[in-house]
């Protein structure tokens, strides 16, 4: 179009008056491809003067579209350049474990394993145990997840028993030195005890299994959650077997000491680390709280200390008939106080409460705890009813 | 203008189907799935490696012994308040509040010692329960009559009682005591007349035990009467007790430790001191626990050690001090009145005995 020639464009114009009439007619784009093919001759004198106009009209209108359509993009072009490269993943392991905790962790690491903006995932954890087949349903979901992302754990006040258990396949664990409760490596319940005839059951183990299986099961449980210990950690901690058997809960100050955990830091200090272990340098956080809803359908009770907890059904606690995986600091919220860990063997009040025949380890249970209720027949005869009525239908 | 709809549609579909198709072929070639995580390691999971070791079962209680009849008096504590020391109790024992059952008790506390005392009366012997001094005879009374003696709770005896009791071990009445970890003040105070002593603590075992850490697996040290036949014994919650001259009876692996102190060692769970025996644990005549391991044995062992052996020539107040507890000693009592005031025992503890006598 720029190669319109003045002098030939001159002498046609006289020939066309139709086109030249409409000049302004001819600059759309239609007409355009038609006029040199229709017209040759008569086009290209008018043309060249509505080209002209026409081309700075173009570049005009296209520079504006053009400046419009960058400022829509440029935002995400900035956005991309400036942006987070990834996220890390903040999800919380809080209070005593059961179905709601292990979902909560689950769903959030399956989303971790499948947003592929998540390039690491830190846990915060503050729970003494709970449920222990809850505890190992996020035992294999951390350890699903730290197969293809750094996961780290770090640990506040309590990360024991059914808690360590749910963040021992972690990449790496952060405790706060003054941690008070980190391992606890073992399950407690009710002490075996045998159970009377029932004329409400259809079998003799419907109220109970006798007390030998009772404490056999009750020790397979243990060995599952030392056997996985040792599977994710057995390399870190450097105590033995029967030293992790005998389920202690440590401070973080010796947990980083002997393996139970691997360095002093806290949510932020893992954060930072899983984010460069992930090779992210600008990186998002996305903290995911423990989701604790006030249903309307659920009552709520006071509580003696002044605090409201939600009733769902009747009871609040896990049901003291199973065997859980709690550590001893944190067995009061989680079965309640009426249930003293007591002993099978002890029961002298005076300087009873030593031994205690439901725990997998020694120092499964607090021994200060035991000793000092005076009430412990008493509660030897809960513990028994509560293990002769065991776990409904 | 049908030339430009149809080309305009045309075109529309093409440009169309062509973004679509970069789309979906763009998502074939550049969508990567999740990624691949590995599967969570069961094989620790199995319960051929997590199912702990036990011992045996099926033991039984048998006695050897053909001594005619004999006479044990069996102390168990008071029922609802000292429990028996290990023995178990179920909750309808009180038959207040029957929680569970509705056809009837099982007995309570007493069925802590059924093994021991059913072989015993199967054998011809007798079995007379004391329970404490609420009940109707005295402890003296019954055990001037008794040939052996079974406690499983010596704190639960009164100072009385337990005088009468180390009287009657004195002029040599057999004796067994069983004392579960908690109580050892109660038996150093009845047994150190014996030389017996029980230390404090329990003792537990993280490698040897059947099932659970206060399981532990006992054997003896030597061979006795009270072992004899016996490899390996289970106690469900032990106390070390100890003897001052000679060996325990009974001792645990190395493999145990003290739970005051961590030490591992082998302890001391059962001692004999003449016609006392003393086991730092009760729970071994259980029902439940009878047929582990060669508990059963044991409890055979300690049926016989009670019924061999010659009657106790024990005083005691309310027999009258002369020791010949049957009345028809007295009418030649003429004489038996003046040794009265030689024995402490006879003297201090009732004055009634003359009333008998």
């Amino acid at each position: 179009m720029n190669s319109e020639d003045p002098p030939s464009g001159t002498s046609n114009e006289p020939t066309d008056d139709t086109e030249a009439t409409s000049p302004d007619r001819s600059p759309t784009a239609t007409d355009r491809p038609r006029t040199p093919a229709d017209r040759p001759t008569p086009d290209d004198a008018s043309g060249s003067l509505l080209d002209r106009i026409e081309t700075r009209h173009a570049v005009g209108v296209a520079a504006i579209l053009a400046v419009a359509a960058g400022l829509l993009v440029a935002p995400g072009v900035y956005g991309a350049v400036t942006g987070p490269d990834g996220t890390v993943a903040v999800i919380e392991i809080d209070g005593t474990i059961d179905s709601g905790t292990a979902q909560h962790v689950e769903d959030n690491l399956r989303d971790a394993r499948t947003n592929e903006s998540i390039e690491a995932v830190v846990l915060e954890v503050d729970s003494g145990g709970g449920l222990p087949a809850q505890s190992e349903r996020m035992y294999a979901a951390v350890d699903r997840t730290a197969s293809v992302m750094p996961v780290y754990a770090a640990v506040d006040t309590l990360g024991a028993s059914g808690a360590y258990l749910a963040i021992a396949p972690a990449d790496r664990i952060y405790v706060a030195p003054s941690a008070q409760a980190v391992g606890s490596v073992g399950v407690a319940g009710t002490a075996p005890a045998p159970s009377g005839p029932n004329a409400g059951t259809t079998g003799p183990d419907k109220a109970g299994s006798d007390p030998d299986t009772q404490r056999e099961r009750r020790q397979t449980l243990a060995n599952l959650f030392i056997e996985n210990v040792i599977e994710q950690r057995g390399e870190e901690i450097e105590l033995d077997r029967e030293a992790i058997a005998h389920a202690d809960a440590y401070l973080g100050t010796e947990a980083v000491e002997n393996g139970f955990a691997d360095r002093f830091g806290f949510v932020d200090g893992a954060v930072t680390d899983a984010a460069a272990e992930a090779g992210i340098d600008d990186y998002a956080v996305d903290t995911r709280r423990t989701e604790s809803p006030v249903p309307g359908g659920l009552s709520l009770l006071e509580r003696d200390d002044g605090t409201v907890v939600v009733a769902e059904g009747a009871d609040d606690e896990l049901g003291d008939g199973l065997i859980l995986a709690v550590a001893p600091v944190a067995w009061d919220e989680t079965v309640g106080d009426d249930i003293v860990m007591t002993s099978y063997t002890a029961r002298l009040p005076a300087d009873g409460g030593e031994a205690d025949a439901a725990t997998s380890g020694p120092d499964a249970t607090n021994d200060d705890e035991s000793a000092a209720t005076g009430d412990d027949s008493a509660a030897a005869i809960d513990a028994a009813v509560a293990a002769n009525g065991g776990v409904g239908a | 203008m049908s030339v430009d709809l149809r080309t305009t549609v045309g075109a529309f579909a093409l440009v169309f189907l062509a973004v679509v198709g970069v789309a979906a072929v763009g998502g074939v070639v550049l969508d990567d799935a999740p990624p691949e995580t590995a599967s969570v390691a069961d094989d620790h999971w199995q319960l051929d490696a997590v199912e702990p070791e036990t011992v045996s079962e099926g033991g039984e209680v048998e006695m050897e012994s053909t001594e005619p009849s004999n006479t044990v008096v069996v102390h168990l504590g008071s029922g609802g308040g000292g429990l028996g020391g290990g023995t178990s109790i179920l909750p309808i024992e009180d038959g207040d509040s029957p929680a569970e059952a509705d056809i009837g008790s099982l007995g309570g506390v007493r069925r802590g010692v059924a093994p021991l005392t059913a072989a015993l009366v199967e054998n011809g012997h007798e079995v007379r329960f004391y329970g404490g001094i609420a009940s109707g005879e005295t402890l003296p009374s019954m055990l001037s009559d008794a040939d052996a003696f079974v406690t499983t709770s010596p704190g639960a005896l009164s100072a009385t009682d337990a005088d009468a009791v180390e009287s009657f071990v004195d002029a040599g009445g057999r004796t067994l005591v069983t004392s579960d970890p908690g109580g050892a003040g109660a038996l150093t105070d009845f047994g150190s007349p014996f030389g017996v002593y029980g230390e404090a603590g329990y003792v537990y075992d993280m490698e040897n035990n059947d099932a659970n850490y206060l399981s532990v697996l006992v054997e003896p040290t030597g061979p006795g009467a009270l072992t004899e036949g016996v490899e390996e014994v289970v106690l469900r919650g032990a106390a070390p007790v100890g003897v001052a001259d000679g060996p325990a009876t009974l001792a645990t692996a190395e493999t145990s430790r003290l739970s005051t102190t961590r030490e591992a060692g082998a302890y001391g769970v059962a001692v004999r001191s003449d016609s006392l025996a003393v086991v730092g644990d009760s729970s071994f005549l259980e029902p439940e626990n009878a047929g582990r391991a060669d508990n059963g044995v044991l409890i055979g062992n300690v049926a016989d050690f009670l019924v061999t052996g010659e009657a106790p020539d024990v005083s005691l107040g309310p027999t009258g001090p002369g020791g010949v507890p049957p009345g028809g000693a007295v009418p030649p009592g003429g004489t038996t009145p003046p040794p009265e005031p030689t024995d402490p025992s006879g003297n201090g503890s009732d004055p009634s005995g003359n009333a008998t006598a």
